[in-house]
């Protein structure tokens, strides 16, 4: 069905058209053929049966006079008309009396000695019994059978002919059909070509042709308003997006720009405030070895302050520029084997905290995932020395990280039974210096956290944490399965 | 000032605080008196080519090390190590950048000119000390110079 | 002319009682006293009734029709079954009348079939003469009965029945033979002398 919905309109209305005519036609010849040949059967049906009577007549005084010859000889002049091929001639009591031709056609034995009077249209051949009679009083029957050869023949070249004209008509349709549907449906195709030439090219400006005020010229009339707003609103559109273009660039150059004073700052800030920071750890460190006989307890305590507060200084100058350095960094997102990675910056920050002796870790086999190695070793980095640092005071630290599938996304998660924290300031903890805990309960500046959230969000991905005071704290982190393309 | 024969060591360095602290450092392990300290690119160059303040040097004899600051006034210590490198005569010295920068461009440029090596200043004045003595021991005692020396 | 070649009159008899009614005076050869031959001769006389036409003649629509036979009867009850049939679609009773030999024409002129038996073949000049200009067809049933002015002579050929016309005498005597009749006559006489 889809074959004959994909044919051009031309064929279709064309073929519509063959079909219409060959419907009509056939319809036509066939009503006629019929009348034709009822009326040709009706026409040798009355010739039989005149025939019949007037051999039965002739057949009287055979009959009456039992004279089979006579019969016969009447018969055989039948020989004329050469479609018949048989005749029969029954007495009165239905016996036959005389025959001519295919007894076997015409002269069954009627039932209980009776002749059926009448008009049979066997299977090949037409069957006419007509009665005999003298003055009334019956003798006998007479059949005739005829093989309506003439009536076959004459039916076999009207059917001939009429299947010649229907050929005829088909071509002649196909060919005028064809020739006048191109002209007529001209506009319609060239409106389809045109709007296909439109499809492909985007050239609005193209128009179809004129096509008169029928439906076809209507239709191509209202296409060409419509081509003509769509030029106009795509020009409009083009416009704009050029000027949108152009902001973006301009907006880009502004960026960039800031993102240069950004580095020239940070490089700045990472060379020029070092450099005092390193003179006053520097001298507060020669006092210390080569003058500290010369100080007291306390002397000797405040010249540790002052060395704690610059070493101090010096990591968050280092945390803070990485925190800036991050939101400019591309990231290279590779597979990684977060498992290996995991025992790899664990095997680092452990090393860190020598004199921590209980340390448990479970490591459960870690989803792979696309993601930057090297920040996600920061990531870790921090979670790690943070667990490590919170349970400080427990005996034994234990620490589990694992890793869950949820949906489309990979969660990790990092649990230790540290200190933990009150859960009602849980927001806090990702901002940037914002800290739970005193400086003194914990070191730690605050940035590290904000650093695992901003590494995170680069990804896609979310951060949150659980905690209970005393009771130890959990840190998930979400990455999206297909890599997080950030 | 050293006797500028037996210098060894040439520090280019123009943070008074940080010569100090360099200098101590190298005084744990005996090698503060074969330090020259120079206080700007300039000089170090002038030092190096035997130039300017240094031209009446007899024998321009080439140090076993040269500790090269970045920041510099005058002349940059990137500059002074492209002098260096592109001098036939001394493109061979050993040269440690010393330096307080962790900037990746400073890394990769100093390397691509050529350095020996790049050593980040640490805050941490024992970690500062560590540096400066394996440096020092490194290069004057087991490095072998690529000049014959007395 | 065919002749069928079957034995025995008996035969054909039997065949002639497959014939249907319009000779229902050939059924079984067993009738009332009546020789087969002439229970043949019986029908060939009702079948003549049939196959000619005699002149109208104002009241003879009402009368009888009249089989006459004269001189010596040979039919017995050969007629019994003709007797009540219809000739020629008319409502006309059919009645057989016995003549004497030496009955006038007078009397002899209201049959309309005369049969002359063969027993009266010596007079056939007599009986015929007068009876020429009469619408009466005469049949007889011996050699020389058409030439004696008779209409139409029966014969036994072989195990059949047939006759021979003499249409002059018919002709004269105003009365119209079927052509069938003449067709299947042996032999027919005409004006210009015998054919056949």
């Amino acid at each position: 069905m889809t074959a004959l919905r994909d044919l051009s309109i031309v064929k279709k209305l064309n073929l519509l058209l063959i079909l219409t005519s060959c419907l009509a036609i056939s319809i036509s010849c066939v009503v006629f053929l019929s009348l034709s040949f009822f009326s040709r059967r009706a026409s040798l049906v009355g010739e039989l049966s005149a025939l019949a009577d007037i051999t039965g007549n002739n057949c009287q005084a055979a009959l009456a006079f039992n004279i089979r010859e006579d019969a016969e000889q009447v018969l055989n002049s039948l020989s004329a008309k050469p479609s018949l091929v048989a005749a029969c001639i029954y007495d009165g009591r239905g016996k036959v009396f005389a025959a001519y031709g295919d007894r076997a056609t015409a002269c069954q034995e009627g039932g209980q000695g009776k002749v059926r009077e009448g008009t049979y249209f066997r299977k090949d051949y037409l069957e006419v019994s007509r009665r005999i009679s003298l003055h009334d009083a019956p003798l006998g029957n007479i059949r005739l059978a005829d093989d309506m050869r003439g009536l076959r023949s004459s039916l076999r070249h009207s059917i001939l002919a009429m299947s010649a004209v229907l050929l005829l008509v088909l071509a002649a349709a196909s060919l005028l059909g064809y020739y006048l549907l191109k002209r007529v449906l001209r506009p319609v195709l060239d409106l389809t070509g045109k709007a296909r030439t439109i499809a492909r090219d985007g050239n609005y400006a193209v128009r179809a042709e004129a096509a008169g005020s029928d439906e076809f010229g209507l239709l191509a009339a209202a296409f060409n308003q419509m081509l003509s707003k769509i030029e106009f609103q795509s020009a409009e559109l083009e416009e704009d997006r050029l000027n949108l273009a152009a902001r973006v660039a301009e907006r880009t150059k502004e960026l960039e720009a800031a993102n240069r004073e950004l580095d020239a700052f940070g490089y700045s800030v990472s060379h020029d405030l070092r450099a005092p920071l390193r003179s006053i750890n520097g001298f507060a460190g020669v006092l210390r070895d080569d003058y500290s006989d010369k100080l007291d307890e306390n002397g000797r305590r405040v010249l540790q302050r002052i060395a704690a507060n610059a070493k101090k200084m010096d990591q968050l100058i280092s945390d803070l520029l990485a925190f800036s350095h991050l939101g400019r960094q591309e990231l290279n997102f590779a597979p990684v084997d977060m498992k290996e990675l995991v025992a790899e910056v664990f095997g680092e920050i452990r090393g860190l905290f020598p004199e921590k002796r209980g340390i448990e870790l479970v490591l459960a086999d870690l989803c792979r995932v696309n993601a930057d190695a090297a920040l996600l070793r920061q990531v870790w980095s921090n979670l790690i020395s943070n667990a490590l640092k919170f349970t400080g005071e427990k005996k034994t630290a234990v620490i589990k990280i694992g890793c869950e599938t949820e949906g489309n996304e990979f969660k990790f998660y990092i649990r230790d039974n540290g200190a933990g924290f009150d859960m009602r300031y849980s927001d806090k903890l990702f901002g940037v210096f914002q800290r739970l805990h005193s400086g003194q309960e914990f070191e730690g500046n605050g940035v590290g956290l904000a650093l695992v959230q901003r590494i995170i969000q680069r990804h896609k991905g979310r951060v949150w944490a659980e905690g209970e005071t005393g009771k130890g704290a959990v840190f998930y982190f979400t990455l999206p399965k297909g890599g997080g393309n950030g | 000032m050293a006797n500028i024969k037996a210098v060894e060591i040439l520090l280019v360095e123009d943070n008074p605080d940080d010569v100090e602290l360099t200098l101590r450092a190298l005084q744990r392990h005996k090698l503060s008196n074969r330090v020259h300290v120079v206080k700007d690119g300039a000089e170090a160059l002038d030092f190096i080519f035997c130039k300017g303040e240094y031209g009446d040097r007899k024998e321009c004899n080439s140090p076993k090390l040269i500790l090269l600051d970045l920041k510099l006034p005058k002349v940059d210590g990137l500059e002074v190590l492209r002098r260096i490198r592109s001098d036939e005569k001394n493109k061979l010295l050993p040269v440690t950048v010393l330096t307080s920068s962790k900037e990746e461009s400073d890394i990769v440029q100093s390397y691509r000119l050529g350095v020996n090596s790049y050593i980040v200043k640490p805050v941490d004045f024992d970690k500062f000390l560590e540096a400066v003595s394996e440096i020092g021991l490194y290069w004057l005692l087991l490095n072998q110079p690529p000049f014959n020396r007395t | 002319m065919k002749i069928r070649g079957r034995s025995g009159l008996f035969i054909s008899a039997c065949l002639l009682a497959l014939l249907p009614a319009a000779a229902p005076s050939l059924r079984a050869a067993g009738g009332r006293g009546a020789a087969p031959e002439y229970s043949i001769k019986a029908a060939y006389l009702y079948n003549f009734l049939q196959f000619v036409t005699w002149p109208p003649a104002g009241d003879s629509d009402k009368a009888d029709l009249v089989i006459g036979v004269i001189g010596r009867d040979p039919f017995g009850s050969a007629f019994d079954e003709v007797k009540n049939k219809k000739v020629r679609g008319l409502e006309r009773k059919l009645v057989v009348r016995e003549f004497g030999a030496s009955a006038p024409p007078e009397e002899l002129k209201q049959c309309d079939i005369l049969f002359v038996p063969a027993s009266e073949r010596e007079r056939y000049a007599d009986i015929l003469g007068g009876l020429e200009k009469y619408p009466v067809l005469t049949v007889g049933e011996s050699d020389g009965f058409l030439e004696s002015g008779g209409m139409i002579n029966l014969l036994v050929v072989g195990n059949n029945i047939r006759w021979e016309i003499n249409k002059e005498s018919v002709d004269r005597a105003g009365l119209r033979a079927a052509s069938q009749l003449l067709g299947n006559a042996l032999r027919v006489i005409k004006a210009a002398g015998a054919y056949r």
